[in-house]
């Protein structure tokens, strides 16, 4: 009695045991595919898109916008006319017809056949009712000043998921904010397959992405961009590019570069188009550079502006190496002043020498040269200085005169921002402001890198390029009644161990008024053909551009 | 008893009511998918034109068409700046 009562125990035990783990199964481990099979039966889950934020110049003009558009996808396994669909899609949507047939060919239930297809044909398509061809709604960017400002904004491809991704510039540098959040929405249906209600899941709702206003001011942009085509064809340059900020922020007004691509047809572009020079291409810089050494001597002390220089009277050998000046004329006791003027690289050696290697690394370091400007665009390289212990005395000297070293655009605007906002290097950057989809603006705070000279010092040192501007080689094109600070630049190409003694790079940096200065601006050519030297090529457009900015600013001229 | 009797009367007329309320309601309730479709179909029409006519007006107000329709208007660039840069003279008489 006692061992059938103990059986049936098992078995009612057993039993259970069975229904509570087929219970387990079908509720927590089937879950997930029996709600949604549920789900499929009244209704479809859709995905939204979010809306892409927009790019804005500082005038809330919107550079890359959206525009809505559609993913024209097929049902392979409904279509019975495989050839005819093929044709008709290719002909509307200026798809290969090989590509629309593979696609219909294939044993599949979903396949994409064009995607951002033009509202306006979307409907031509819909109206022909062909089997087995839907439509997804989707955005696409829409550029209304067409390529300007391309290499500063970058683009929006598709990444391995085919979800749109921004890559290069701003685009890709604030991806994660521009391009928002998926929503899931639960479209049900009645017994017609007529809408009763949507409901966005709340679980996970659709956020739009946030949109950046830009500190790039769109007429400044324009009109850089346009001088600076000019100035190429004009000068038979094979590139060039041009970078204005304001010294005081560090906000970057204008940013443009020859050759450039279109972002809406970027793939037809070469790869190499899609990066901004001014942040990712190196270049010795030239007499660019001596600002920033004269002015570190000039802080250090170690040279005053009426120093002389005893060894400018003639070329000079160091390391085996002879060093001579641009045009082989030569100052015997020239001064400091004098030295940026003529654009003297024996007076650079004599100030290098004085300021000795220690001090002229640190002072490097803290203009911030070898280190990224931290600038919030994708893609910025920085060439690093080489360690102490790898130069000799002949790469001190060359160094003096932005010779032997490299840099890139940004970081030489940076700084010789420092001169220009009275010793104090800001950050360079592009977006002034985030706007939340909530409505939010979030405003984004000038930084300080640093203070590498003070603010006397810094004075000095823009009388001394206010004095080169008047006084030296590019005073010819000068905006004459305007103060404005600047120095020329000629570097020559290091090419497989040597210089290219055809090819220069020309360059031009100055800022104005030069009393209280509105902004800065860096002009650098490459291999231009009519002339060699800077001042003959980058300094005409540089002041064609000022005299451009001096008008649109509504800057009096304050004499020289 | 009486009093027992109304309270009967008186839930069996309000479930009647109520079940009457819930057919016509339900029946209201019931069309109403088919005009929420036709509102959503309206809303995407009114959205793509929208979309359509911000981006002719942001294609319109473009710096670049601007200086072309400038140009085509005859404007070319000032060559120099003019810049008051004292008071004029006043006459006296």
């Amino acid at each position: 009695m006692t061992g059938r009562f103990r059986f049936t125990l098992l078995a009612i035990l057993l039993l259970f045991l069975f229904v509570l783990s087929r219970l387990f199964y079908w509720q927590v481990v089937k879950a997930e595919e029996l709600s949604n099979l549920g789900l499929s039966q009244y209704g479809s889950t859709i995905t939204l898109p979010p809306q892409r934020g927009e790019i804005k110049t500082s005038d809330n003009f919107p550079i890359a916008a959206n525009k809505t558009a559609y993913l024209v996808f097929a049902n392979p396994k409904e279509i019975k006319d495989k050839k005819n669909t093929a044709q008709i899609l290719s002909q509307i949507l200026k798809v290969d017809k090989a590509s629309a047939s593979a696609s219909l060919g294939k044993d599949l239930f979903w396949v994409p056949i064009a995607h951002e297809v033009d509202p306006k044909l979307k409907e031509k398509l819909e109206k022909l009712n062909l089997t087995g061809i839907g439509f997804e709604k989707e955005y696409a960017r829409f550029y209304p000043e067409a390529s300007m400002a391309a290499q500063l904004i970058g683009f929006v491809g598709k990444d391995e998921s085919g979800r749109n991704k921004g890559y290069f510039g701003v685009e890709g540098f604030y991806d994660r904010l521009l391009k928002g959040k998926e929503g899931i929405a639960v479209q049900v249906h009645d017994a017609f397959g007529k809408p009763i209600l949507a409901k966005i899941n709340p679980r996970s709702p659709q956020i739009d992405g946030s949109s950046l206003v830009l500190s790039i001011q769109r007429p400044v942009q324009f009109l850089a961009e346009n001088r600076l085509k000019e100035g190429i064809e004009k000068y038979g340059a094979t590139s060039g590019m041009v970078g204005i900020m304001d010294p005081k922020t560090g906000n970057i007004l204008g940013m443009a570069s020859y050759p450039s691509f279109d972002p809406k047809k970027y793939q037809d572009f070469p790869a190499s188009s899609y990066k901004n020079p001014l942040i990712s291409d190196r270049y010795e810089p030239g007499s660019t550079f001596k600002p920033i050494v004269m002015s570190s001597a000039l802080q250090e002390g170690v040279v005053k502006p009426q120093t002389k220089c005893p060894i400018c009277g003639g070329p000079i050998e160091i390391g085996g190496f002879e060093i001579h000046t641009w045009n082989n004329k030569y100052y015997k006791d020239t001064n400091m002043v004098e030295v940026i003027q003529h654009s003297d690289n024996i007076g650079m050696v004599y100030v290098s020498q004085k300021l000795g290697l220690d001090k002229m690394l640190s002072y490097l370091s803290k203009f911030g040269i070898g280190s990224l400007t931290n600038i919030d665009l994708q893609g910025e390289t920085v060439p690093s200085l080489k360690p102490k212990n790898s130069w000799y005395k002949v790469d001190l000297a060359t160094a003096s005169f932005g010779q032997g070293i490299s840099v890139t655009a940004i970081e030489l605007l940076s700084a010789i921002s420092a001169i220009a906002n009275n010793g104090k290097r800001m950050e360079p950057h592009v977006v002034s402001a985030i706007e939340t989809p909530d409505g939010k603006t979030i405003k984004i705070a000038p930084k300080v890198l640093g203070t590498p000279i003070d603010e006397k010092t810094a004075k000095v040192m823009t009388e001394l390029m206010v004095n080169a501007v008047n006084k030296g080689e590019a005073s010819w094109t000068r905006t004459k009644g305007y103060r404005v600070a600047g120095k020329t630049g000629t570097a020559s190409i290091p090419i497989q161990g040597h210089y290219d003694p055809n090819q220069t790079i020309t360059s031009f940096v100055g800022f104005a008024p030069a009393n209280d200065p509105k902004f800065i601006m860096l002009v650098v050519l490459n291999k231009p053909t009519t002339s060699i030297y800077g001042s003959e090529t980058a300094a005409p457009i540089f002041f064609q551009i000022a005299k451009d900015l001096f008008s649109f600013y509504n800057i009096a001229p304050s004499g020289e | 008893m009486k009093k027992y009797k109304f309270i009967i009367k008186f839930l069996i007329t309000i479930t009647l009511f109520l079940a009457v309320g819930r057919v016509v309601v339900s029946n209201i309730i019931s069309t109403s998918g088919i005009e929420l479709g036709k509102i959503n179909e309206e809303i995407a029409i009114f959205r793509t034109q929208n979309d359509s006519l911000k981006q002719e007006l942001f294609s319109k107000s473009s710096l670049e068409n601007l200086a072309s329709e400038a140009a085509k208007l005859g404007f070319t660039d000032k060559k120099e700046n003019f810049v008051l840069t004292s008071p004029l003279p006043i006459a006296l008489r």
